[in-house]
């Protein structure tokens, strides 16, 4: 029993402000990584682009089992509010509001992001989907979060300084040992490990994998084509055995059952670099950025324990115990205050004599704004009053040191002093009551939901059949990636369960096509990218990707920097899989791409090809570059042969009306 | 008085009498509406592979491609095979059941929205004037805090601000604002007003010849399409007069609804009246005619004309008649406290007092008309006295396999035990505090953006109801704005009221396919018999309304369109049969018309078989003794003569 404990405590629990701190970064990723998507709405996701959902339902006909809410939007203005409302789903599991409501929902929003466009799915969708479902099974709104705040408002009622300042009440949230926190390390250090299992190319072996990944236009960020200008050959071969070492390392690290104060860092740090090299250098959508946030996970409880003791700032803050509101801020900084730096004093005892404070801290002066004594013992006011406390909290201290500049300190004053004076009102309005909010006897003590001891058995049968039901998703939702990355990855271990077709048929809904093998075998050591040649009535040759004149030389890397869709998609619809969505390229291209919109005075297309560029890379040291292939993948001038059985009505619609027509 | 005061008071006058609605009849109507969006969401499931999925009549690819209207939107389309239909399908009845129950009831309200709207434009071709009402129904609701009374979330916010910790405390109700004070909204006004105005356009619109010569009901009965058996009855027994008499007697009910609904005095009867009149007249409709939604929801919408004093009225009988029940619970005894915290809040007629007993008697016992009453009938004296608790009693037996006096004995007996296990024998925590405490001021503030919706939408259903009715004078159309037309398009919200209107059809018609199998079978796939081409023997066709619709719509011209999927799903039927031999070689689709009989007249002329489809098999080879398949048929135009 003690055994299994054991185990229990290194493998199936993960500290809630880990998990909290993760929700925020996984957060901002699926923001950062959605913005990156409403760039391209109009192309990949509405009626007007490079794919109709009608077109691509039309080809899901036979294969299926992809889902996507935005096929049922069909208008740019249908889209954008759907990627309006996925927005607010990602918001809301950031700041962890009914978490696990949004938590599904975001999942299934990332979901139909992906399974919009079957030819723009890359790794990092893979991933980030992965990562999501299996948080939907954690307790990621235990900490940090407004569902942790509210559940500690509720559970504890503060009515007292002396119940403020009463530091014994436990998290309201209880975390217990969850097969979710194994699977999630898991899933963290098995992507990279499979990645790295496939890497076996000369590049990898020679160190010059990062030299040619760093070389192929379509995939690098800004950072990465200044790190291919400017880094020397020997530093980006060091790069790329690290890189590979640490892909390696980190599964392995994260399994460790002893010495974790060491292996986990160092786990965090090989995660940190694989991360930061895909994120930074690297476009690959939410890859390297969910990489990144994953680090959060294998922060241990020692090490948050730790940072709570440090950064010591003791303030006395004295407060209106007549105003709820400033009650109900008291209880708030009570919650934000981790380090237990704010001890509280109400001004009523001020007024009675009965607090133990400078003579220059006046009965007036607590009654006309927030008092903080500094751990000199200075009083403040106001604004500087506000930057101190700002300075007691965790991640306060950069904002109290802005407050206190002169000039954001006086507009912090005015506005402190407009909400100040009118405390009552903004308490009657909240109903947190005003005018002497009904004083406690101070050796009551605060109201708590929280009832020490054993549960009862309704309660323990409840919980245990919500933890078994948990238990047996979490283990479906593992064997589904366990079976993706099977069937997606050419690995020497496997797991045996890419044959199940009832997992593939999940992985496939849930968009987890699990490309892991990144630059695998090795690097592509071609630079190719999609390049349209237009024709214009005024017979200007134009690209109309990017509204530049064709780039078939490739000399111009930033022209094919068209983002982690694009890249992706140009991939795909080179090879004959795509070949059945030509059709609808031709049509997007031929209305004009994406400079449709960007132009100004109406244009026409009168000619339309798109080839396939690919330029070899020249081996590191040499200058010497080969020829040039351009391969015709599109031509305005022929049709595309039928792709596949029922094509007669395939892309029918509204816009199939118009093949060339002016340019806006 | 000067102009204001003379203003304030008429405002004041007017919101009493329209613009408010009291939290019962929400909460009632919530349960209604919410129990006929389940049923009218399990019907569209019974036949949701043949039309709302791709190995139906209509994938959502090909509605996708050709949308019934600019604006068109509907989550449906997202999901595709027969299975994934289901779990929509699925997904839409939990809502609408979270929403019958209140539970959420917010979220759920325009959850049920979102639904009803997106089932309707997954398949405009079988919309008809029900689905629109459903939809206005289920908007106008979702504006109002339907879930204050008779729900799970009323439960919970009541147990959050008020929990007696004695049993002498539960005489004491909770009775806060928001459970008792009439909702002010300018939804109250638009929904009793939206009422009013289908039945003033429904009287207005028929001002045909056929409603003046008192013809309809013959020909409306004669549509075998859509008749039920009764009606069919009806038609053959009843003379011509009284059909007359009772078509004319429509349209003064019809009439009658429309003022009664807005008489703005004598409303305790006026109200009362325009319900029966409009359960009475629509229960007839939905009993003679498969019209789909439109009847019950037409019904359910008329609960929302009950006002406060009906209700203080049914509480005052149930008092008087149930009332006067003495509750002794077993002083300090959680169970017993518990259960009077239930009965507490179950008793919204004030019918219950209750008294602590000893610690040791009985959980429950009751003192009914001066006799005290224990055991199993203590229980019963006490669910009767509760609401709805007469219907209650006998249903619980009925669920407890008529063991009741059973199982509560085996209760009392173990309430220490089940005390222990629930943990009820333990201190109870504080009354929770409102969390964050800015939800009422959060809820305050989006009162105004609330209103402005309303009042944004009032002025589109304004445009729609200028616009969509045959009535409404030439010089009042207008051209709607694109918004407008816009939010009438996705919410499906159109505002034409006339049905039958300004006459009725008279020309009968169903869709019939003339089917050949490879096996050499003739097959009509829509009732999986022979194809039967005679309309005008027919006796009531037994058709669903989501059927006769989809028959009835797919063949104007205008939906030729959408023929093409409905040929792809003949050629594939043998899919859905599971039968190799049901495969279809060939087949016509027929539109079989024929002219409902005229006044006196019983037997329906001018039949006619009008060909919509032809198709047969490239290079099909009929086998040896088997016969060659007839020539295909010529497409035509089965538009409507009249």
């Amino acid at each position: 029993m003690a055994t299994l404990r054991w185990l229990a405590n290194r493998y199936l629990r993960i500290d809630p402000r880990s998990l909290g701190l993760f929700r925020i970064l996984f957060g901002l990723v699926l923001m950062i990584d959605l913005c990156q998507r409403w760039r391209w709405i109009a192309a990949f996701y509405s009626n007007d682009g490079v794919l109709p959902n009608h077109a691509h339902l039309f080809q899901l006909r036979e294969s299926g089992r992809v889902f996507s809410v935005f096929h049922a939007f069909s208008l740019r203005d249908e889209t954008f509010a759907a990627f309006c409302g996925t927005l607010a789903f990602y918001v809301f599991f950031t700041l962890g509001w009914h978490t696990r409501v949004f938590a599904i929902a975001s999942a299934v929003a990332l979901v139909s992001l992906s399974g919009r466009n079957l030819l723009m799915n890359g790794i990092g969708d893979s991933l980030a989907i992965s990562l999501l479902l299996v948080s939907v099974f954690l307790p990621l709104g235990a900490r940090f979060s407004l569902d942790s705040l509210r559940h500690s408002f509720r559970a504890t009622e503060e009515r007292t300084a002396n119940d403020l300042n009463d530091r014994t009440t436990p998290s309201p949230i209880e975390v217990g040992p969850s097969l979710g926190a194994l699977v999630l390390v898991l899933v963290v250090g098995v992507v990279p490990l499979a990645a790295a299992l496939q890497q076996k190319g000369g590049a990898w072996i020679r160190g010059d994998a990062l030299y040619y990944a760093l070389r192929s236009d379509r995939w690098i960020s800004a950072v990465g084509e200044l790190v291919r200008n400017k880094a020397p050959i020997g530093m980006l071969a060091a790069w790329s055995k690290v890189f590979r070492v640490c892909e390696f390392a980190v599964l392995p690290l994260l399994l460790v059952p002893v010495a974790r104060r060491v292996a986990r860092p160092i786990a965090g740090v090989a995660l940190g670099v694989v991360g930061a090299t895909c994120a930074v250098c690297f476009n690959y959508g939410p890859y390297g950025w969910s990489l990144l946030a994953a680090v959060a996970l294998l922060i241990p409880e020692e090490t948050w324990d730790s940072w709570a003791l440090r950064g010591r700032y003791p303030l006395r803050v004295v407060y209106d115990d007549d105003c709820g509101m400033c009650l109900w801020l008291a209880r708030l900084l009570k919650r934000l205050d981790a380090r237990g730096n704010v001890s509280f004093i109400p001004n009523g005892a001020v007024s009675d004599g009965l607090a133990d404070l400078p003579e220059s801290v006046t009965v007036e002066m607590t009654e006309r704004s927030i008092v903080v004594l500094d751990p000199s013992g200075r009083p403040h006011e106001d604004a500087l009053a506000l930057s101190h406390v700002f300075r007691a909290l965790p991640c306060g201290r950069v904002v109290g040191h802005a407050i206190a500049l002169p000039g954001l300190r006086h507009i912090v004053a005015a506005l402190y002093r407009r909400v100040a004076n009118r405390r009552f009102d903004i308490s009657v309005a909240c109903g947190l009551g005003s005018c002497g909010v009904e004083r406690h006897d101070a050796s009551a003590p605060a109201s708590s939901a929280a009832n020490a001891g054993v549960f009862p058995p309704a309660t323990r049968i409840h919980r245990g059949v919500r933890t078994a039901l948990a238990t047996l998703l979490v283990g479906f939702v593992f064997a589904t990636f366990l079976a993706a990355t099977d069937a997606g990855n050419n690995l020497p271990i496997r797991s045996g369960l890419g044959s199940k077709q009832t997992l593939l048929g999940a992985a496939s809904y849930a968009r987890l096509t699990a490309p892991w093998g990144l630059w695998s075998p090795e690097p592509a050591l071609r630079n190719e990218a999609l390049v349209t040649v237009a024709t214009t009535r005024e017979d200007k040759e134009l690209d109309v990707l990017t509204g530049l004149p064709p780039d078939l030389e490739l000399a111009a890397p930033r022209d094919h920097r068209l983002g982690a869709l694009w890249a992706a998609y140009s991939e795909n619809i080179r090879h004959d899989d795509g070949g059945k969505f030509r059709q609808e390229l031709r049509r997007y291209l031929t209305r004009g791409g994406k400079i449709a919109d960007d132009q100004e005075q109406p244009t026409s297309i009168n000619k339309l090809k798109a080839f396939w560029v690919s330029a070899p890379i020249a081996a590191p040291g040499l200058a010497s570059v080969g020829e040039i292939e351009r391969v015709d993948i599109l031509d305005s001038a022929v049709m595309p042969r039928a792709a596949s059985s029922g094509d007669a009505s395939y892309g029918r619609g509204p816009s199939m009306r118009h093949e060339l027509r002016p340019l806006r | 008085m000067t102009r204001r005061e003379t203003f304030a008071h008429a405002y004041r006058w007017f919101v009493a009498r329209y613009a408010v609605a009291d939290p019962r009849t929400l909460g009632l109507a919530r349960i209604v509406v919410g129990l006929l969006l389940c049923a009218n969401t399990a019907r569209h499931w019974s036949v949701a592979r043949l039309y709302y999925s791709n190995a139906g009549v209509l994938s959502s690819a090909e509605l996708l491609a050709h949308p019934s209207s600019d604006f068109n939107f509907s989550i449906f389309t997202a999901f595709s095979t027969p299975a994934e239909v289901n779990v929509a399908f699925a997904c839409a009845l939990a809502c609408h059941v979270c929403f019958t129950v209140g539970w959420n009831t917010r979220v759920f309200a325009a959850l049920a929205c979102l639904w009803v709207t997106s089932l309707d434009n997954r398949l405009v071709l079988v919309e008809n004037g029900g689905y629109v009402v459903v939809n206005l129904l289920v908007l106008w609701l979702a504006f109002l805090p339907t879930g204050a009374r008779f729900s799970i979330d009323a439960w919970r916010r009541g147990s959050r601000e008020n929990r007696p910790s004695g049993i002498t405390e539960l005489d004491q109700r909770h009775r806060p604002e928001w459970f008792t004070a009439p909702h002010r909204s300018l939804a109250s006004l638009v929904i009793v007003l939206n009422l009013a105005v289908i039945y003033i356009f429904n009287v207005a619109n028929k001002y045909g010849e056929t409603w003046r010569t008192g013809a309809t009901i013959q020909y409306v009965l004669h549509l075998d399409r859509m008749v039920t058996g009764l009606a069919v009855f009806l038609r053959e027994h009843m003379p011509y007069r009284l059909m007359q008499g009772a078509a004319w007697l429509t349209l003064l009910v019809e009439a009658l609804i429309a003022v009664a609904i807005v008489w703005p005095t004598h409303r305790r009867l006026a109200r009362p009246l325009a319900i029966v009149l409009i359960v009475g007249l629509h229960a007839t409709f939905g009993v003679l005619m498969r019209l789909g939604p439109f009847s019950w929801f037409i019904i359910a919408w008329s609960l929302l004309l009950l006002q406060r004093t009906h209700w203080d009225a049914v509480e005052s009988f149930h008092r008087r008649r149930f009332g006067g029940v003495t509750v002794t619970l077993a002083a300090a005894r959680p169970f017993a406290l518990r259960l009077g915290r239930v009965l507490a809040r179950l008793d919204c007629t004030d019918s219950l007092t209750f008294e602590e007993g000893p610690s040791t008697g009985p959980l429950l016992e009751a003192v009914y008309q001066g006799q005290r009453v224990t055991g199993a009938a203590a229980y019963r004296v006490v669910w009767r006295a509760l609401p709805l608790g007469f219907v209650v009693a006998p249903l619980a037996n009925v669920v407890c396999l008529g063991m009741a006096s059973s199982i509560l004995r085996c209760v009392e007996r173990n309430r220490v035990s089940i005390e222990r296990f629930f943990g009820w024998d333990r201190p109870e925590p504080d009354l929770a505090s409102d969390g964050l405490a800015c939800a009422s001021a959060i809820a305050r503030s989006l009162v105004w953006p609330r209103e402005g919706a309303l009042a944004f939408l009032l002025l589109c259903s304004t445009s729609a109801v200028l616009h969509d009715n045959k009535s409404i004078p030439a010089a009042l159309k207008h051209k709607q704005p694109k918004l407008v037309r816009a939010t009438l398009g996705y919410l499906r919200v159109s505002q034409g009221w006339g049905m039958f209107a300004p006459n009725p059809v008279r020309e009968d018609g169903v869709l019939a396919v003339d089917g050949y199998t490879l096996d050499g079978r003739r097959v009509d796939p829509f009732t999986g018999r022979e194809p039967d081409l005679n309309l005008s023997d027919a006796r009531g066709l037994g058709l669903g309304q989501i059927e006769q619709d989809y028959f009835n719509r797919i063949r104007l011209d205008r939906n030729r369109v959408y023929r093409k999927a409905l040929s792809e799903y003949l050629q594939t039927w043998h899919r859905a049969t599971g039968r190799p031999e049901d495969e279809l070689v060939a087949f016509n689709v027929f539109w079989l018309r024929d002219r409902c009989p005229e006044p006196f007249a019983v037997t329906p002329t001018e039949h006619e078989q009008v060909c919509l489809l032809s198709w047969r098999r490239a290079n099909f080879r009929a086998k040896t003794g088997m016969p060659a398949l007839p020539p295909p048929c010529k497409e035509a135009s089965a538009e409507q003569k009249d």
